[in-house]
Formats: C-alpha cells, structure tokens, sequence
C-alpha cells in the first residue's frame, strides 16, 4: 500500500519546519547571549538549585532512585485497577503482552541506551565529551525538551502514516483499553530503534545531562499520565473558571482526553483521531503542524477495530515471529495495512 | 524471517538513525556557531577596546 500524495507532501512540508523549530532555542540563546554580551563558555557553571532539589529527591528515594517512575507506574496501576478501570478486558493474552513489554524494557532497554551513553559514543564522538557543558541550564532544557520531544513525535507519526512502518508500532493500538498496563507496551524493535533516546544520550554526552535529568523526568510524569484511565484533566474542562487553563493545558501537553482519542478504534464518533495527536510530551507539535484533534471527551471504545489477539511473541517480536491470527497484519502472508 | 523483512527492518533503522542524526547535526552545529562567532566578537571588541 502506497502513501498518500497529500500525506507525503505534508511530511515533507512540515519536515522542513521542523528543521527550523529544532534551531530555534539555539537561535533564541544566541541572540541573548549577543545582546547581554554573555559569554558563559568563559565562566565555570554555578551548580543550579532546581538540579540540586531533583538530585536530592533521588537521593531520598534510597534503592528506589533508579525506579522512581516504575514506582510511579506501578502505584498508578494499582489505582487504576482497585478502581475497575479496566473491567474484562484484560485478557491472559493481553496480560502476557504487557507484562513481556514492561519487563522488556528494562532486560533490553535500559543496558542498551547505558552501553550506547558509555561505550558507542565515545568511540563515534571522541575527546567530545562535555564539549557543550557550558549551555546554561535554562537553554539546555529548552534545547532538549524540542529535541527530545520533537524527534519522537516525527518517530511517532512516521510510523502511524507510512504505511509500511505501521506494523512495528501496531502492538501500542492493539490493547482495548488505556491505562499503565498499555502504556509500555511496544514492538521491541519499535522501542529500540527510539530515535529520541539516542539523541538526547548525545546532548548528555557532550554536557546536557543536568537539563536532560529534568526534562526525562517531566516527560516521564506527562506521558504517563496522557496514558492512564484515570482522567485527570476532566475539571479543567467542566469548570467555567478552569476553562482558560484547559485551553492552554490541552495544546501545550498530551492530557488523557487528547491522547485517548488517538487510541481510539474508530473516528466516526467525532472523538477518536488515530490519524493524529501523535504528540508525546508535547501536544503543541499537533498543533503547529495540523495534526491534532481536540473534543474535550473520551472515545467509547480503544483499540484496533480487526484486531483478533495476535500472539505476545509476535506482538512484541514481529517480523521476527509473525502472527498465526488468519488476516492479521502480522501474520506471513498478511495484509500490510488493513 | 526472510529477506522482505531484513530489508524491512534495514529501512525502519535507516529512518531511526535519519531522525536521530539531523537533529544532532542541527544542534551541534548550532552551539559550535553560537561559541565561535561570539568569541569572535567579543576578541574584535577587546582588541578594539586595547586601541583605544
């Protein structure tokens, strides 16, 4: 199946100002630094209070320090589940799915990313370590939050409107519900190639760990919850006086409403919009680019409307193992995109 | 696995790597810019600043 002319003539357009959107903070410091005469590469940095705080805060969580948001997830999870959010719909096949997901990224992932960050990069960029530890904290996280958040929305949308890399982030869409137990449920190979990851391991490489730390951390909280069931952001839009925050909250950040709508099963109700709000940490992306779909309500149903319970190692491993789901987008002789 | 799908997979990597590398690039260029015009400059004043 071919892409759209209009689909691809979009990418290419907005491809094109994304370009200009990841320069922009550097832009932006440039020209303060030439106005106010700051020259900060000249100056050892002042540790800054905010990174102390955060520090501080891992280091009260004592083992849990690496595992604060699994911690967060889990404890969320509970929530949701003591609530019934997820009724029947948490079968032994989808449990197996999210459970080898979820376990997935911490076997593979995370040693991955680590070896990448202290073996891969200082052999591919070497003597280069630190080269940038002179951005000032505040340009640094602005510079990450565009160049983090920006590179997985076009990883998200890619994947999503070409037809053929679709089938790797399909697992994500399968799950008929929304909550904790979805929200790390990808394709391995999907997850692993995360563009993202590798780029901000590059920034903290060459200096930006500090503004990294915040930023991943903020990330972490705001996707999490675009992705539970619990809808959090519901008084913002049913209370007159919280009106003004709703409509800059929900074109800023992913909230439940947005990101629900685009795991919905189907768009005919007006709600779900799986064509767009690809949007991770930032839902500004959808709006700048004329992606996003905003109802202020939360679809009926979630998922993939054909979908019939493709096996969990096919889910999380395909084209490796495939599917033995007849007509399943997975399986060997499958359709590409149905 | 057969060929289709290493070819697959090549391609999806290649996307990856497209994505991770033009952003870096922009970035890096950025921030080597930003040092080396300004150090430019603030040396142009210095030494225009000894003239005086």
């Amino acid at each position: 199946m071919k892409m759209d002319a209009d689909v691809r003539e979009k990418i290419i357009c907005n491809g094109l100002v994304s370009l200009l959107i990841y320069a922009l903070p550097v832009a932006l410091m440039f020209l303060t630094f030439y106005l106010t005469n700051q020259r900060p590469w000249l100056q050892t940095q002042a540790s800054v209070p905010l990174v102390r705080w955060y520090q501080s805060f891992e280091r009260g969580l004592g083992p849990f320090q690496d595992y604060a948001l699994t911690v967060f997830v889990v404890a969320l999870g509970i929530l949701e589940f003591s609530l019934g959010l997820y009724e029947r719909r948490w079968t032994k096949t989808e449990r197996s799915i999210d459970i080898a997901c979820f376990a997935a990224s911490y076997i593979v992932i995370r040693p991955l990313t680590t070896y990448f960050g202290l073996k891969v990069l200082p052999l591919v960029l070497p003597g280069l370590k630190n080269l940038f530890a002179w951005v000032p904290f505040f340009w640094g996280v602005f510079i990450i939050c565009v160049a983090d958040d920006l590179t997985q929305y076009w990883y998200h949308r890619l994947h999503h409107q070409v037809p053929w890399l679709w089938r790797f982030h399909r697992t994500h869409h399968s799950a008929a519900y929304m909550g904790m137990a979805m929200a790390s449920r990808q394709n391995l190979i999907y997850t692993i190639f995360f563009s993202q990851i590798y780029l901000t391991a590059a920034l903290v490489y060459l200096g930006l760990g500090a503004p990294a730390l915040i930023v991943l951390g903020l990330k972490g909280v705001i996707t999490t919850l675009a992705h539970s069931s619990i809808p959090w952001d519901k008084p913002f839009y049913k209370y007159r006086v919280l009106h003004p925050v709703a409509w800059v909250l929900e074109r800023l950040i992913s909230t439940p409403a947005t990101h629900h709508a685009h795991h919905a099963a189907s768009t005919d109700d007006g709600i779900g919009y799986y064509k767009g709000n690809f949007g991770n940490m930032f839902f500004l992306w959808d709006v700048i680019f004329g992606t996003a779909h905003i109802s202020r309500e939360y679809p009926k149903s979630y998922g993939i409307s054909h979908y019939r319970g493709d096996e969990w190692y096919a889910q999380l491993l395909w084209p490796i193992f495939k599917s033995k789901v007849e007509g399943s987008e997975l399986a060997a002789d499958g359709p590409m995109v149905k | 696995m057969r060929f289709e799908d290493l070819r697959l997979l090549g391609k999806k990597i290649l996307v990856g790597v497209v994505a991770t590398v033009v952003p870096l690039l922009i970035l890096w260029g950025g921030l080597q810019l930003t040092r080396k015009a300004l150090t430019g400059k603030s040396r142009v004043e210095q030494v225009s600043l000894h003239a005086k």
